[in-house]
C-alpha cells in the first residue's frame, strides 16, 4: 500500500479536477479503478492548518505508515521551506518554479 | 524533492503570452497591457518583473497595480488602477487565488472592455477574450502520478532529490 500526502491549496474548482486527474492516472498505471494500492491523505489551509502544520500532520497521520510520498501544489510557499519541512518523505511540488524551456508544441493555447 | 514547472516565471513562456495577446485581441497601436494578480506571492511579483521585462524586449508597454488581487474587493480596484494608465488588454497572472476569482476577474474586467489573456484554460471561461496560454492544471496532476509510479516500478531506485531539476510538462503535442 502506497499513502500519499497531498497538502490540500486553496479551495477552488480546479482542485477536484486536478486530484481527479491525479488518481485516474494512477490508477491507469495500477489498472485497479478502485485505489487499492494506493490512498491518498489530505491536510492544508482548507483545514485551518498553516502549511508547516500539514507537512507535520501528513507525515504523522499516516503513522505507523506515514506518507510515502508527498504532493505540494499551488500556495504551498517558498520551496526551500516546503523541502524542509517534508524531509525526509519525498515530495513532488506542482509548479515549482525553476528554468525550464520545454518545446513550444507542449503549450496549449486558444480562445474559449 | 522534485517538481514540475508550469513555466509561470520563465521570460520565453511570458513572451509567448504576450505574443498570444497582440495577435488575437484587437489592439490600437503601442499597446499597453495591464499586468495583475497576487502580489503577495513571490511567484507573482517575479512574474510581473518579467512580465515587464519581455514587453519591452518586444516594444511593448505594461503598467501594473499597487493592489494586490488577493480578495474579491481587490479585484476591481487593481482593474480599474491599470486602466486608468491606458492598459488595453489583462495579463493575468497565475495563482490559487486568480484560480478562485477567475469568474469574477472576468466579470469585472468585462464590465471595463478589458480582454483577459490566462494561463489556465478553465481561468478563461466567462471571459469576453477567451484566451489562454499555459500548462493544463490536471496535466501536471496526471504528471505526478507519473512519477510516483515510474518510481514504484524501480524499486530501490532513489526518488529525486532536492537537486533534481523540475520536469516540464510533457502533454498536450
Amino acid at each position: 500500500m502506497l499513502t500519499i500526502g497531498i497538502l490540500d491549496p486553496t479551495a477552488n474548482y480546479a482542485w477536484a479536477d486536478c486530484i481527479g486527474a491525479f488518481m485516474t492516472q494512477l490508477d491507469t498505471h495500477w489498472n485497479n479503478g478502485n485505489g487499492t494500492d494506493y490512498t491518498i491523505i489530505a491536510q492544508g489551509p482548507n483545514y485551518g492548518q498553516t502549511v508547516p502544520q500539514a507537512l507535520t500532520n501528513l507525515v504523522n497521520l499516516g503513522r505507523p505508515n506515514p506518507a510515502d510520498f508527498i504532493i505540494l501544489t499551488g500556495g504551498t510557499g517558498p520551496t526551500v521551506a516546503c523541502i524542509q519541512a517534508t524531509q525526509p518523505v519525498p515530495a513532488i511540488k506542482i509548479f515549482l518554479q525553476r528554468r525550464a524551456s520545454p518545446a513550444p508544441s507542449s503549450r496549449r493555447q486558444g480562445t474559449m | 524533492m522534485t517538481g514540475i514547472s508550469n513555466e509561470q516565471c520563465d521570460p520565453n513562456h511570458i513572451t509567448q503570452r504576450l505574443n498570444h495577446m497582440k495577435t488575437n485581441v484587437p489592439l490600437a497601436d503601442h499597446a499597453v497591457f495591464g499586468a495583475i494578480g497576487n502580489t503577495t506571492v513571490p511567484n507573482v511579483s517575479d512574474e510581473i518583473q518579467k512580465i515587464v521585462a519581455a514587453a519591452r524586449a518586444i516594444s511593448l508597454r505594461v503598467v501594473t497595480s499597487n493592489t494586490s488581487v488577493n480578495t474579491v474587493a481587490n479585484i476591481t480596484t487593481a482593474i480599474q488602477d491599470v486602466q486608468a494608465q491606458q492598459a488595453q488588454a489583462l495579463y493575468v497572472c497565475t495563482d490559487p487565488r486568480v484560480t478562485t476569482y477567475a469568474a469574477e476577474i472576468n466579470q469585472v474586467a468585462s464590465q471595463h472592455n478589458l480582454p483577459t489573456m490566462h494561463a489556465f484554460s478553465k481561468n478563461a471561461i466567462g471571459s469576453t477574450s477567451g484566451l489562454f496560454l499555459g500548462f493544463e492544471l490536471t496535466d501536471l496532476f496526471s504528471q505526478a502520478a507519473d512519477m510516483i509510479y515510474n518510481w514504484r516500478t524501480t524499486q530501490g531506485a532513489a526518488f529525486p532529490n532536492p537537486t533534481t531539476p523540475p520536469q516540464q510538462p510533457n502533454h498536450y503535442p
